[in-house]
């Protein structure tokens, strides 16, 4: 019999993403967050006789993107079933979906699990996609004392929905996955990905066997609006099923619910309740098309990788992993890093350092934080940046030839932030340029160690005492007004006392 | 009221229709009768493709018999479901047809049915004017 310890959790995740257009997936109706409700409807969103739905071609355009970025199948054609069920948040008693013929069909998102330590960076590995289906949004209930209130402003918005193999086996890896997809969405346009606004909601399959035993009995946990839910139904879930089996009992296979609040998990429904949906092929929307010179035009559209673009930031520009990681989790931001390093080739770590500790801190500090991602940095924006890039490649130049100090930098760094002036100027305005004459340093460097005050410390320091040059260095820094170069103090100094 | 307005406003044809396609598309029915049902309906408009690579129209009589009387086969569903069975088969395969009045069986009015290729509706219309122009009753009423 095998132990308790070596039970292996299986997680398959269904993830329903809105996907980012201006109007409805069959409908011309617009749709946004935070309107009144019923605002956003029309006769065909509404289901009204005479009616007919029309595909938008952004929705499909979008989704075939998602499948290149995940480099999917895209297949020749894609059509459209009716899912029927009677329930008031869908006017029409159907939710038009794709159950036979989906939009794209397998693919893989890389992710990365979290490193040994902070700078550390972890396992990479492949979480494979079955496919995903392009389907409609449905409306929203509140219930509210005696009645239950219908708002349709939802109802029919472009909901892409992505199905996982089960390829995940810890709730670590479930969270690196929807943090990898979060990201590869966000960063083709496919989607925003904002959970607090429910732009992306997760089911969530849980099984769990002994390593190579066949898949055990699933639960589904439905409707889950942020990676801490999904990683917490993860653990629940597992623990839950644990405590079944070893008691002798078995899983049934069920529908549940997930309760934040609370943090656990209920039975919605079992399988003899499950809905029978009567499928059948959509009438009214004909089989598309997917055209290969579609697809050939979107390819074009398919960002670089992030993990390639960290592979490439830390294998060819040779940042740190904690700085690349950075940089690539926010595509605005590496393209920002990348023109800046374009003006300044010669050391992409000092603006790598400056782009995600400085900039970021500044930039964020009037951001806001993501709701569904709450360990994400808070997304910024690099449009109404003050600096332009290539003016931190200014000030990185700077620094590289002596002429500031690093610790200069930060206030020259802050100015810029400030005004959007170039480095230069700043510089010459406050003075700040350092002494790299080295005529003056010296002369300056004989008066100091003339003076008697300080004979004891080269003594000191000819007798071996190394840190005793130190406090010659201060009473020369403040000659100087700051601006000599330390550097250039320390030598000059050195060869001075011989 | 949707019950009272449903059991009231449908008829008994169109009640039959909707529980029958409730139950042919259920789950561990889908399969036996609605997707079988499906390539039926390739195998019979892939058979009117082969017989329209021949010809350029095929003709049948529009329906069977000639008019029955009002409520006269209410009672056997199948017996009308079959007045259908020359004009259905067009909807299933997805062709164009053309019903042209032709004559008189008796005192009652009968037509036949011509079918054409997809997009062969320019050639089924002058086919049936064709036909009006050489014969009288086209404008005829039948005698009652």
């Amino acid at each position: 019999m095998s132990s308790s310890s070596d039970w292996e959790v299986v997680i398959g995740l269904e993830v329903h993403v809105q996907l980012h257009t201006r109007a409805k997936v069959f409908a011309s109706s617009s749709w946004g967050f935070g309107q009144e409700p019923n605002e956003q409807v029309d006769p065909v969103v509404l289901g009204l006789p005479g009616t007919l739905p029309v595909v938008n071609r952004e929705a499909v355009e979008k989704s075939i993107l998602f499948g290149l970025v995940v480099g999917a199948e895209i297949p020749a054609r894609c059509a459209w079933d009716r899912k029927n069920y009677f329930y008031p948040d869908n006017p029409k008693n159907y939710q038009l979906t794709q159950k036979d013929f989906p939009v794209v069909i397998g693919g893989s998102v890389e992710i990365e699990l979290p490193g040994p330590s902070r700078n550390v960076m972890g396992e990479h590995k492949h979480v494979r996609i079955h496919h995903a289906h392009l389907e409609e949004d449905v409306g929203k209930l509140s219930h509210a004392g005696s009645g239950s209130l219908v708002d349709y402003n939802r109802a029919g918005v472009p909901l892409l929905e992505i199905v996982t193999e089960p390829d995940l086996r810890s709730s670590a890896e479930a969270e690196a996955f929807l943090r990898a997809l979060v990201a590869m969405l966000t960063q083709a346009g496919v989607a925003d990905c904002d959970m607090e606004k429910g732009q992306l909601r997760c089911d969530c399959n849980v099984s769990i066997r002994h390593p190579g035993a066949p898949l055990g009995t699933r639960t589904e946990t439905k409707n889950l609006n942020s990676i801490s839910s999904v990683r917490d139904t993860v653990i629940f879930e597992t623990a839950r099923q644990i405590r079944e089996l070893e008691a002798g009992r078995t899983i049934t296979q069920e529908t549940r619910g997930w309760n934040a609040d609370l943090g656990r998990g209920y039975v919605l429904r079992d399988k003899e309740d499950a809905h029978d949906y009567r499928y059948f092929p959509d009438p009214d929307i004909p089989t598309l098309e997917l055209s290969r010179a579609t697809v050939e035009r979107l390819a074009k559209q398919v960002p670089e990788n992030l993990f390639d673009r960290q592979r490439r930031y830390m294998d060819t520009l040779g940042l740190p992993f904690t700085a690349a990681s950075v940089l690539v989790a926010n595509r605005e931001l590496a393209e920002w890093f990348e023109l800046s390093v374009a003006a300044h080739p010669a050391n992409p770590q000092g603006i790598a350092n400056l782009v995600a500790n400085d900039l970021l801190r500044d930039l964020s500090a009037a951001g806001s934080t993501t709701g569904f991602d709450e360990a994400a940095p808070a997304p910024v924006s690099l449009s109404s940046c003050p600096i332009k890039p290539a003016q931190l490649a200014g000030l990185v130049k700077l620094t590289d030839e002596g002429v500031i100090s690093k610790q200069q930098a930060k206030e020259v760094f802050a100015e810029m932030f400030k005004s959007g002036q170039d480095a230069a100027a700043i510089v010459d305005a406050k003075g700040l340029r350092q002494n790299s004459d080295t005529g003056e340093l010296e002369k300056i460097i004989q008066e100091v160690i003339a003076d008697p005050a300080v004979a004891k410390s080269i003594a000191e320091y000819r007798a071996g005492n190394e840190k005793a040059i130190n406090a010659l260095k201060g009473p020369i820094m403040k000659r100087t007004q700051g601006k000599a170069n330390p550097g250039l103090i320390d030598q000059l100094l050195r060869k001075a006392l011989g | 009221m949707m019950t009272n307005s449903r059991s009231e406003g449908f008829g008994a044809e169109v009640k039959r229709r909707i529980l029958l396609g409730t139950f042919v598309l259920s789950a561990g029915y889908a399969d036996a009768y609605y997707n079988r049902a499906l390539r039926a309906r390739a195998k019979i408009r892939a058979e009117y493709l082969a017989a329209l690579s021949q010809v350029d129209i095929l003709l049948t009589p529009t329906v069977p018999t000639p008019a029955f009387k009002v409520g006269e086969k209410a009672s056997d569903p199948l017996q009308l479901y079959l007045e259908d069975i020359f004009t259905i088969p067009a909807n299933l395969a997805g062709l164009p047809a053309l019903s042209v009045p032709c004559g008189q069986s008796g005192h009652l009015p009968v037509g036949f049915h011509l079918v054409g290729a997809p997009l062969s509706e320019a050639k089924l219309l002058a086919a049936g004017r064709l036909f009006e122009a050489a014969h009288g009753f086209a404008h005829q009423q039948a005698a009652l």
